[in-house]
């Protein structure tokens, strides 16, 4: 599984958000849109992560239902990959999110 | 008993993971590097400078940091990004680009003015007296440097008003006037403010009379004239002169508005309705008149009128109107 230490991820996902936060707030130059860096990273945080984990859990159970018809299909025997599906499906789209976020915010 | 040693691998989820994040980050940062290698300073502060004389403040603010990041400098770029910020609110950061702009041009009034408005503007928000104060002494080195530029008197005297120093702000209407370069019935009218916010009606009354003298068709002096009397309880020089501002404007609406509340308060609600329907024969949309005309209708006990009145006012915007009616027992949808 990609990161196998979920906090580890997570604190990497902040650490992003905080270098987005610090892009974004480049572009967003109001008083008080975030109020300090810390606050600022963590809505930041806050947004990525709950979006994607929407997104991953509707892929993943896509996905499941997808894989337990294959399986049907060849009757080969499932194997519990809900979570993993969840968790793969979830780091790729945090990812991806950044990316994008990042690449918007330094287009000028 | 045998113990089984276990030699301890590394995770090699954790490792690919490790090592597909900092590819990750690396490409974002040479994607970064090389898209700001091909950003021209020139072009982007073009762009800002054509949002700036657009308006588009929120873009010219993004343009302005970005050829910031790029070495752009000068006085007048530092100026106007500071003007861009103010525009958004942001005064603190707008104060710290004023201040860069003075640094490369100390000489430059238009850059003291921008800066006290920008301490003004902050010391609005925050009602922070001493910021008032730096905004006045911004402004006096803008004036020193400029005589001739009416705004900074204005917004000096602003400035002395809001922190309770109406001798200071006279002051400077006084030297504004001594100039001889700005319209004289709107100084004195300024300095009559003073006095009313210091409750020197009389002296008020004086210095508004004076900025009719000097401009026969300045229709708000008479009514701030009249004002005056009714704080003195002379109802009838106060009719006189709300009188004169009619004959002067008739169709400044303050006028009748303010004539029939002098028989409101008489409790002669049939003249004072007279007169709010004159006020509406002017503007038909005035929150106030539309009020006044309904709570008249309410006294006298002409109940539906009075509803009609107070709906109309509360549709035009008018909070007391809404409060009224909900006395009356009627509630808007």
């Amino acid at each position: 599984m990609f990161y196998t230490y979920k906090p580890v991820f997570l604190a990497v996902l902040y650490c992003m958000s905080a270098l987005l936060y610090y892009f974004i707030n480049k572009q967003l130059i109001l008083t008080d849109i975030m109020a300090g860096p810390l606050i600022g990273s963590a809505v930041v945080f806050a947004v990525i992560a709950a979006v994607n984990f929407a997104l991953a859990l509707l892929i993943s159970v896509v996905f499941r239902y997808c894989y337990f018809a294959w399986c049907k299909l060849f009757k080969i025997k499932p194997k519990r990959i809900l979570l993993k599906a969840f968790w793969g499906a979830f780091t790729v789209l945090c990812y991806i999110s950044a990316a994008v976020i990042f690449l918007k915010m330094t287009q000028y | 008993m045998k113990i089984l040693k276990k030699k301890n691998k590394p995770d090699k989820n954790f490792v690919i993971s490790a090592i597909i994040t900092i590819c990750f980050i690396a490409g974002l940062a040479g994607v970064y590097y090389l898209r700001n290698l091909g950003y021209s300073k020139d072009v982007i502060l073009q762009k800002a400078n054509n949002y700036f004389i657009n308006e588009r403040y929120f873009m010219a603010a993004k343009y302005y940091d970005k050829s910031y990041d790029l070495g752009a400098s000068g006085a007048e770029f530092f100026r106007n990004y500071g003007i861009v910020l103010s525009k958004l609110g942001n005064y603190s950061s707008a104060e710290k680009y004023f201040q860069h702009s003075l640094e490369a041009d100390g000489s430059n009034s238009e850059t003291y003015y921008c800066l006290g408005d920008a301490f003004y503007q902050k010391a609005v928000n925050s009602n922070n007296k001493d910021d008032f104060l730096q905004a006045a002494r911004y402004l006096e080195k803008a004036i020193s440097l400029a005589p001739d530029v009416e705004k900074s008197y204005l917004l000096i005297g602003l400035c002395y008003r809001s922190c309770a120093m109406q001798e200071n702000a006279r002051a400077w209407y006084r030297r504004a006037l001594l100039s001889g370069n700005f319209s004289q019935s709107g100084f004195y009218n300024l300095i009559g403010h003073t006095f009313r916010e210091e409750e020197r009606y009389l002296e008020a009354a004086s210095y508004y009379k004076r900025a009719m003298e000097s401009d026969y068709s300045f229709v708000a002096a008479y009514c701030n004239t009249g004002d005056m009397y009714v704080k003195l309880n002379d109802n009838a020089s106060a009719l006189t002169y709300y009188n004169k501002a009619i004959a002067v404007n008739p169709d400044f609406i303050v006028s009748y508005i303010k004539i029939g509340s002098i028989y409101f308060d008489q409790k002669l609600y049939n003249e004072a309705i007279s007169w709010y329907l004159k006020a509406l024969s002017v503007n038909p949309d005035s929150d106030k008149a539309n009020y006044m005309l309904g709570l008249s209708y309410k006294e006298i006990g002409r109940i539906n009128d009075a509803v009609e009145y107070l709906k109309k006012a509360a549709y035009c915007g008018s909070d007391d109107a809404i409060y009224e009616l909900r006395n009356i027992g009627i509630e808007l949808r």
